[in-house]
């Protein structure tokens, strides 16, 4: 009884603001003419990588001596690169390793962040401390450098690009989960479930982590963007995604070596990875201005 | 401040730990890949890789206390003076590019902060948005395709002694851009905050002109939050610095650092990240000091 009059209007208040701020995010999104774009960007580039294999007109990895450095052309609409491969196609293919990681990196960072900066936030003394401390440090390491050891010690492949670039997200969201934590932990329905006699787990599962949402979700499409360049920066220095498997950083780098003779290799891939990271920075901001009131401006 | 310490601790051992673990051995790199059995042991006590791991990190840590980062295990050279020999061109990339972003960045800033809907306005957030989407490492790519390949203006790279700051004009500009998209959107903001301020609407009040109370009373007010950033994102200018000097070959601590990852050379790879390390951790705390001189109210 005493359980339904504390949890009932609570609940109800938080479905009021949760419909309305449903509502605020579409109007918003659809005001803003730049996160409309970003929006349609980042939905396309998505598309384009989960279709991959439909949309792509040729074999990524056909190599045909005969078609090397091919000009762009009806059948080959970004040409063809050293060993006569289908430039839009290793393009295509590369939208998919490259989202892959960046996607699997943001979700590997904001777990292991959200879980580390909840507990910190949550139990604050010593746990906080040596939590925070140890992200500290994290955050004073040069990120690529951190990256370049990473990958040097696990070896280059996808999964472990997402793990390794994951690892360097983690301080972010640590310290977003934590601050947002100490927030939502003083709140009244946290110290009645408290009170209830809930576990500190359930507590931080049911109570804790669905409340600090927003400010995660705005920090998760920010990542997105650096996840791609930090990818390509590494694929560029040969630590990345291992030729054949195409991604735009290794593309690009690809495409180096011929800067001279045949530009629109390095060009071409080099104007779709810009694309497709200022899509998401856009959606990204977007989404901060609706998510996050204090930024709005 | 008291921080700095503990987070350099942190690094070391974090480097440590990490090249310790890479695959492939340094043996084998240094005297070919079927080395005897003896030949093996005798060279894993000469370079100390017979003790523990533990005692390995505090027989090096100590070492690097007296400044002694120990020799690269394949050239045989002292790796301080490596680093030491490559340290200027990083520093002066670095430098260069953190002078083009404030001179671009605030400038940009303060004209659309100042008359904000404007024509610069507008114009800037689309170059600050462009800015940030493009990567360093594409931006340097890009640069070189149009000075260096179509108008041969700049070398598309090579180093100081070759070409002198000549060398750095497009490496910095790639680096810089970046970093000023952000200086800019930083400085606008901070502007535009400052503007609803109480005493700017007294100066405003009391009869100044526009332009006193804008550049005496706004702009130095507007700038300790963009102090703020360009400390926080001078860690990732000095990264940024790695990978741009690999686009432009340029001989710094970031073609010294992926080279001697690619051959194993431990104790140069250590040395090397530890060095990036201590610099960030410096500007970090550069910052912090920083702040009490520009603010009195901060104390630290």
């Amino acid at each position: 009884m005493s359980q339904s009059v504390i949890d009932e209007p609570i609940s109800v208040s938080r479905a009021q603001v949760r419909s309305q701020r449903h509502n605020a995010w579409f109007e918003l999104i659809l005001r803003s003419p730049a996160s409309m774009a970003g929006l349609l960007i980042a939905i396309a580039a998505i598309g384009i990588g989960l279709f991959a294999n439909i949309l792509a007109p040729h074999d990524y990895a056909a190599v045909d001596v005969t078609q090397r450095f091919l000009p762009p052309s009806l059948g080959h609409p970004f040409g063809t690169d050293e060993f006569g491969r289908d430039l839009l196609s290793r393009v295509i293919f590369g939208a998919r390793t490259s989202l892959i990681v960046a996607l699997s990196s943001t979700l590997v960072g904001a777990t292991l962040g959200v879980v580390l900066g909840v507990t910190a936030g949550y139990f604050g003394r010593a746990s906080d401390e040596a939590i925070m401390r140890l992200m500290d440090i994290m955050l004073a390491f040069p990120s690529i450098v951190l990256g370049i050891a990473l990958a040097t010690v696990l070896g280059p492949s996808i999964s472990n690009l997402a793990l390794i670039i994951g690892f360097i997200q983690i301080p972010a969201f640590a310290r977003v989960a934590r601050s947002s934590t100490l927030v939502v932990k003083a709140q009244e329905y946290v110290v009645a479930a408290r009170t209830l006699g809930q576990s500190n787990a359930g507590i931080m599962i049911r109570h804790v982590v669905p409340n600090i949402l927003g400010p995660l979700v705005v920090l998760a499409s920010l990542t997105v963007p650096g996840a791609i360049v930090t990818e390509a920066a590494l694929s560029f220095l040969g630590l990345g995604v291992q030729p054949p498997t195409p991604s735009w950083g290794n593309l690009v780098f690809d495409g180096t070596r011929f800067i001279y003779s045949y530009p629109l290799l390095v060009a071409l891939p080099g104007i779709v990875l810009s694309i497709a990271v200022l899509g998401f920075n856009l959606l990204g901001d977007g989404l901060r201005d609706v998510l996050d009131p204090r930024s709005r401006r | 401040m008291a921080l700095a310490v503990p987070v350099l601790l942190g690094c070391s051992v974090l480097v440590f730990l990490l090249i310790h673990f890479a695959p492939g051995d340094p043996i084998t790199s240094l005297i070919g890949v079927y080395p005897s059995v003896d030949q093996v042991a005798i060279m894993r006590h000469q370079l100390g890789l017979d003790q523990p791991l533990p005692i390995q990190y505090l027989l090096w840590l100590g070492r690097v206390l007296h400044g002694d980062l120990g020799t690269s295990l394949l050239t045989h050279t002292s790796v301080a003076s490596s680093i030491l020999q490559r340290l200027p061109t990083t520093l002066l990339l670095t430098a260069m590019s953190m002078a083009w972003a404030l001179l671009i960045g605030i400038t940009l800033g303060i004209a659309s902060g100042f008359r904000r809907g404007g024509f610069i306005d507008t114009v800037s957030r689309v170059l600050s948005i462009i800015g940030i989407s493009v990567p360093p490492f594409l931006a340097g790519i890009i640069l070189i395709l149009i000075f260096s390949v179509q108008l041969n203006l700049f070398p598309p790279g090579g180093s100081l002694d070759q070409y002198g700051l000549l060398a750095l004009v497009l490496p910095s500009l790639a680096l810089g851009i970046e970093y000023a998209a952000v200086v800019l959107r930083f400085t606008r903001a901070s502007i535009l905050e400052v503007l609803e301020q109480g005493y700017i609407r007294t100066a405003r009040a009391k009869g100044l002109t526009p332009r006193a109370v804008e550049y005496r009373h706004a702009f130095g007010n507007a700038l300790l939050p963009v102090l703020t950033v360009v400390g926080l994102r001078t860690g990732t200018l000095l990264s940024g610095a790695l990978v741009t000097e690999n686009v432009f070959s340029l001989p710094g601590l970031g073609t010294l650092l992926t080279g001697a990852i690619g051959l194993r050379d431990y104790p140069l790879v250590l040395g090397t990240t530890l060095v990036m390390a201590f610099m960030v951790v410096a500007v970090n705390l550069a910052v912090d000091l920083a702040y009490g001189l520009i603010d009195p109210r901060i104390k630290l």
